[in-house]
C-alpha cells in the first residue's frame, strides 16, 4: 500500500479554524486559560507544518507518551489524538474520510473511533509522513497496535514502550525508565539528534510543576458553584499531554489555576452567563468520566445552562503527588508518565487503590457530587470492563450514575438530540433524588 | 477417512462433560484442588508443582447466549472473555478453587476483574506480563513469577519446592514433546489425524492430570502411526489466529475439502511449541519466565515481527497452501495485526482468507460459502501451477 506522503488540507484548515477562534476569544473573552489553550494547540500544528517545509525529521508520537523526550532532543513531533480526532472538534471534517481508509485495513466498529481515525489520517496522508512513530501499550490494547500498524503502514521504524500491568509500583517504574532510556538511544539513531540532557532535566521541574499546579486546580474545584468551564475539564487534559514538561504547559495551568481561583473567592460559576442573562446557577454537580468528549463542549454548556448541571471535574484530572527529581530525568519522567490520572487508573485493577472505579467513588465524595456522567464508548475495552462495576460501587454509596453511548470522535454516531434526550432523563433522575430528599 | 482410534475417543469422553469433565470431577472427589487458568500466558508448571490441577477456563464449544454477561463486561470486548463469564454466572466453574488471570489483553483482564467482583471463585492474581520480549522483561516476569508463587503457597498453605517445580516442568516438557510428534504425523502427505481430532485433544488436554494426559496421548500416538488411517484433503491449510476450542469450526472447512495441517493457535501449536529450557538454570522460576516470554507470542506481543517469523517457518515446513486466519469479535490484537499479516503473507505467495466470527460459533452460513471459495481457489490455483 502506497501512502501519500503529505497533504496539508486539513492540517491547514484546522489551523484556521483555531486561528479564528482564538480571534473571536480574544474579542470576547472567557479566559485567559481558554485563550492559550487555543493559542497553543495551534502552535502544536504550525510547529509542525514549519519543520516539514524546512524538511526535518518528524517524530510521531501517540500525545500520551512522554512529550519530555521529543522536547528535549528538539524534535518536532505531533500528538496523533490531539491532532487526528482532535481536529473534528474544530470542524476539520475528516471522520467520513478516514473512518473510510481504517476499514481499508480491516478496522470496523471494534476499534474506537478516535484510534480508527489516526490510523486513516495516516493512510489519507494527513498526517506528514513521519521519520518514525513512538507508542506504548497504555491504555488500551488498540493503543498496543494501531500506532505499530500506522508505522506499518507508512513503512518507518517504530518504538514501543513497553509498560507492564498493572501502572505506578517501584518496580514498574523502573522497567519504564529502562525503556525510555532505550528510547532515547533509538531516537538518537533514527533522528540523528542528540539529547540534550539539561534540557531534559529542566522538562522534569517543570513537569513537577504542572503536576503542582494540577493539584492546587483539584482542590480549588471542590468550590461551588463549580468555577470551571465544562469544557476545560477536557481541554486541560489534552493540554497536559502534549505541553508536558514544557514552559507552556506550565504557562496555561498557571493561567488556569489564577482563573478558578479568582472565581472560587468570587463564589462565581465556570461558565459565564448569556451577556443580558442572569448568571448561570448551580443545582447538581457531576463527575465526568472519562473527560467529556471535545466534541461536546456545547451541549455540556447548554445542561448548565438549561438544568443547573455543572460538570465539576473528570477524574482524568486528578493528579497524585509525584515525586520528581531533575537529577533522575529517566525515572522521574517514568513515574510521572505512569501516574498520569489516565494510565494510573485505567491501567490499574479498576478496585484498587489507584483503580478508576475508587478514584472516582472517592471523587464523588470529595467534589460532593451529585452523580456521574460515564461516556460509554461501546468500542472502548478499558472502559467497557469496568462500567457494571463501577455503576455498583457507586450505588452502594448513594451516587446515580448514567452511560453515555456515544463515540468521542465521531458526532454522527449518536445524534445531539439523542445525547440532550437522555441528559434530560439523567436530570429528572437527580430531580426525583432531590425531592426525596 | 478411515477406523476411529480408541484413545481419541477417551479424548472425546473428557470432553463430552465439559467444563467439569470426568477427570476433574475424579480429582475433585480424591480431595484434590483445581485452580482455574485464563491465558496460555500463565505457568501451569507452577500451579502443578503446588500440587493442584490446572484446568484451563475458556467458553465451551459451542456459541452461547451472552446477554448476561455483556450486561458485565461490554458488547464490544471479545466474546471469548463474555463466553468464559456466562459460564461463570451459569454456575459451570463452581468446582473452581480459584483462578488465575493474566494482564493479556482488556479481555482476559477485565474478565479476571469482573470474575472478583461477582463470582464467588477467588481471584489468585493478574499477572502482569511485558509486551516484549527482551532479557529484561524475563527478568521482570521471573520476578513476578517469584510473587506469584508466595502467594499461591500462602493461599494453598504448601511449599512449592524447586525440585517439584523441576519434576513439572519435566512433566510439561514430555507433553510439549509428544504433542510436537503428534504434529510432526500432520506433515505426511496424508496425516492419521484431522485438524478437528487434533483440537478435541488439545481441548481434552488441558482439562485433565498432565500425567494422564501425557499417557494418553502417547497412546494416541502409537494407535495413530499403527492404523494406517489416512485423512484425505483437497488443500493443506493453516489455521491462525485467536483462541478456537470449537472442533465443529474446524469440521466445517475439513467437510469443504480442505484439511488442516497446523494451527497458529493458543489452543492448539503455540500452547505446546516452546520447552522450558532445564540446562544452565539453577532457578527453575527464571527457566519459567524465559520459556513463557520467549514462546511463540500471540498477537498483544510486540513487535509484530516476532510473531511474524515465528509462523513463517511454519508454511513450509507443513506445506501450507492457504492461511485461514479468524479473528474472533472483538479481539483487537488479533483484529488489527490482521492487515500485517495478510499483507506480509500475500507478499511472499501465501493465500489468506480472513474470517471475523463470534467465539464458539460453528463454520457455518457465511463462514461456510467463503471458505468453499478459498478452497476453490487454491485449487485452481494448484492447477494453474
Amino acid at each position: 500500500m502506497r501512502l501519500p506522503v503529505a497533504d496539508f488540507s486539513k492540517m491547514d484548515a484546522s489551523i484556521r479554524t483555531l486561528a479564528s477562534i482564538y480571534e473571536h476569544r480574544k474579542v470576547s473573552p472567557r479566559g485567559q486559560a481558554e485563550l492559550l489553550w487555543y493559542q497553543y494547540y495551534t502552535q502544536h500544528m504550525q510547529k509542525i507544518r514549519e519543520a516539514w517545509e524546512r524538511g526535518e525529521f518528524i517524530l510521531s508520537m501517540f500525545d500520551a507518551c512522554p512529550a519530555e523526550i521529543p522536547y528535549a532532543m528538539d524534535l518536532p513531533w505531533y500528538g496523533t489524538v490531539v491532532y487526528g480526532p482532535g481536529a473534528v472538534a474544530v470542524g476539520a471534517k475528516i471522520e467520513e474520510a478516514t473512518l473510510d481508509s481504517a476499514r481499508q485495513v480491516g478496522l470496523m466498529l471494534e476499534t474506537c473511533s478516535g484510534w480508527r481515525m489516526t490510523v486513516g489520517m495516516m493512510m489519507r496522508g494527513w498526517y506528514p509522513r513521519p521519520g518514525a512513530v513512538v507508542s506504548g501499550n497504555p491504555t488500551c490494547d488498540t493503543c498496543a497496535k494501531c500506532w505499530p500498524l500506522m508505522a506499518y503502514l507508512a513503512n518507518v521504524p517504530s518504538f514501543f514502550i513497553d509498560v507492564p500491568f498493572p501502572a505506578g509500583n517501584e518496580r514498574n517504574i523502573s522497567y519504564v525508565a529502562t525503556e525510555l532510556a532505550e528510547l532515547i538511544e533509538w531516537l538518537e539513531n533514527v533522528s540523528g539528534k542528540k539529547m540534550d540532557w539539561d534540557r531534559l532535566r529542566e522538562t522534569v521541574e517543570l513537569g513537577r510543576q504542572m503536576v503542582e499546579l494540577n493539584r492546587e486546580i483539584q482542590e480549588i474545584l471542590k468550590a461551588r458553584p463549580s468555577p470551571i468551564v465544562p469544557r476545560m475539564t477536557t481541554q486541560s487534559y489534552w493540554f497536559n499531554w502534549i505541553y508536558s514538561g514544557t514552559p507552556e504547559g506550565v504557562h496555561f495551568l498557571t493561567a488556569l489555576r489564577d482563573e478558578v481561583k479568582e472565581k472560587a473567592v468570587r463564589g462565581a460559576s465556570g461558565l459565564p452567563p448569556v451577556k443580558g442573562e442572569a448568571p448561570v446557577k448551580e443545582r447538581f454537580r457531576v463527575i465526568s468520566i472519562p473527560p467529556v468528549p471535545q466534541i461536546r463542549g456545547k451541549t455540556l454548556d447548554w445542561l448548565w445552562r438549561e438544568y443547573g448541571v455543572s460538570i465539576v471535574v473528570s477524574t482524568f484530572m486528578l493528579w497524585p503527588d509525584v515525586e520528581m527529581d531533575p537529577d533522575k530525568p529517566l525515572e522521574s519522567i517514568a513515574r510521572k508518565y505512569l501516574n498520569n490520572p489516565l494510565i494510573r487508573q485505567y491501567f490499574n485493577p479498576c478496585e484498587s487503590p489507584y483503580g478508576t472505579v475508587t478514584a472516582t467513588v472517592q471523587a464523588a465524595r470529595d467534589y460532593e457530587a451529585n452523580g456521574v456522567m460515564i461516556w460509554g464508548n461501546p468500542s472502548c475495552d478499558a472502559t467497557s470492563g469496568f462500567v457494571k462495576i463501577m455503576r455498583d460501587r457507586l450505588a452502594e454509596t448513594g451516587v446515580p450514575s448514567v452511560v453515555f453511548d456515544h463515540d468521542p470522535a465521531d458526532p454522527t454516531y449518536t445524534s445531539e438530540d439523542a445525547l440532550k434526550e437522555r441528559m434530560e432523563e439523567f436530570v429528572d433522575l437527580l430531580e426525583s433524588r432531590e425531592w426525596e430528599g | 477417512m478411515s477406523s476411529t482410534l480408541d484413545t481419541l475417543n477417551e479424548f472425546r469422553e473428557v470432553n463430552a462433560a465439559f467444563p467439569y469433565a470426568e477427570p476433574v470431577r475424579e480429582w475433585k472427589k480424591q480431595g484434590g484442588k483445581v485452580i482455574g487458568w485464563l491465558c496460555s500466558y500463565v505457568p501451569e508448571e507452577m500451579l502443578h508443582a503446588a500440587g493442584v490441577l490446572p484446568v484451563r477456563v475458556t467458553g465451551g464449544y459451542g456459541e452461547l447466549a451472552l446477554e448476561e454477561a455483556t450486561a458485565y463486561l461490554g458488547v464490544m470486548l471479545c466474546s471469548f472473555a463474555r463466553s468464559c463469564l456466562q459460564l461463570a454466572i451459569d454456575q459451570k466453574y463452581e468446582f473452581l478453587d480459584a483462578l488465575v488471570g493474566v494482564a493479556t489483553c482488556e479481555g482476559s483482564r477485565h474478565l479476571a476483574e469482573v470474575w472478583e467482583h461477582y463470582i464467588k471463585t477467588p481471584l489468585l492474581d493478574i499477572l502482569p506480563l511485558p509486551h516484549k520480549m527482551h532479557q529484561r522483561a524475563e527478568e521482570f516476569f521471573a520476578e513476578e513469577l517469584r510473587r506469584f508463587k508466595l502467594r499461591l503457597e500462602e493461599f494453598l498453605q504448601v511449599e512449592i519446592t524447586d525440585s517439584a517445580l523441576w519434576g513439572s516442568v519435566a512433566l510439561y516438557n514430555k507433553h510439549r514433546e509428544i504433542s510436537r510428534q503428534l504434529y510432526e504425523l500432520r506433515k505426511a502427505d496424508y496425516p492419521p489425524l484431522s485438524g478437528t481430532e487434533v483440537l478435541e485433544v488439545m481441548n481434552a488436554s488441558v482439562m485433565m492430570p498432565k500425567e494422564q494426559a501425557n499417557a494418553m496421548l502417547e497412546r494416541l500416538l502409537t494407535e495413530a502411526k499403527a492404523s494406517g488411517r489416512a485423512v484425505k484433503g483437497s488443500v493443506r491449510l493453516m489455521l491462525s489466529g485467536s483462541i478456537l476450542n470449537n472442533p465443529q469450526f474446524v469440521a466445517a472447512i475439513e467437510d469443504l475439502g480442505g484439511i488442516v495441517v497446523v494451527d497458529e493457535l493458543c489452543t492448539g501449536l503455540r500452547y505446546w511449541c516452546d520447552m522450558v529450557e532445564t540446562d544452565g538454570h539453577p532457578d527453575p522460576v527464571v527457566a519459567l519466565a524465559r520459556r513463557y516470554m520467549t514462546k511463540f507470542p500471540c498477537a498483544r506481543m510486540n513487535p509484530f515481527s516476532e510473531r511474524l517469523n515465528r509462523l513463517l517457518p511454519l508454511i513450509s515446513e507443513y506445506r501450507v497452501e492457504g492461511v485461514i486466519t479468524r479473528a474472533i469479535r472483538y479481539c483487537k490484537p488479533y483484529i488489527q495485526e490482521q492487515h500485517m499479516l495478510k499483507t506480509e503473507l500475500e507478499n511472499r505467495g501465501v493465500p489468506v482468507l480472513d474470517l471475523d466470527v463470534e467465539y464458539g460459533m460453528p463454520g457455518t452460513g457465511q463462514v461456510r460459502t467463503r471458505v468453499q471459495a478459498f478452497i476453490e481457489m487454491l485449487l485452481e490455483r494448484r492447477k494453474a501451477s
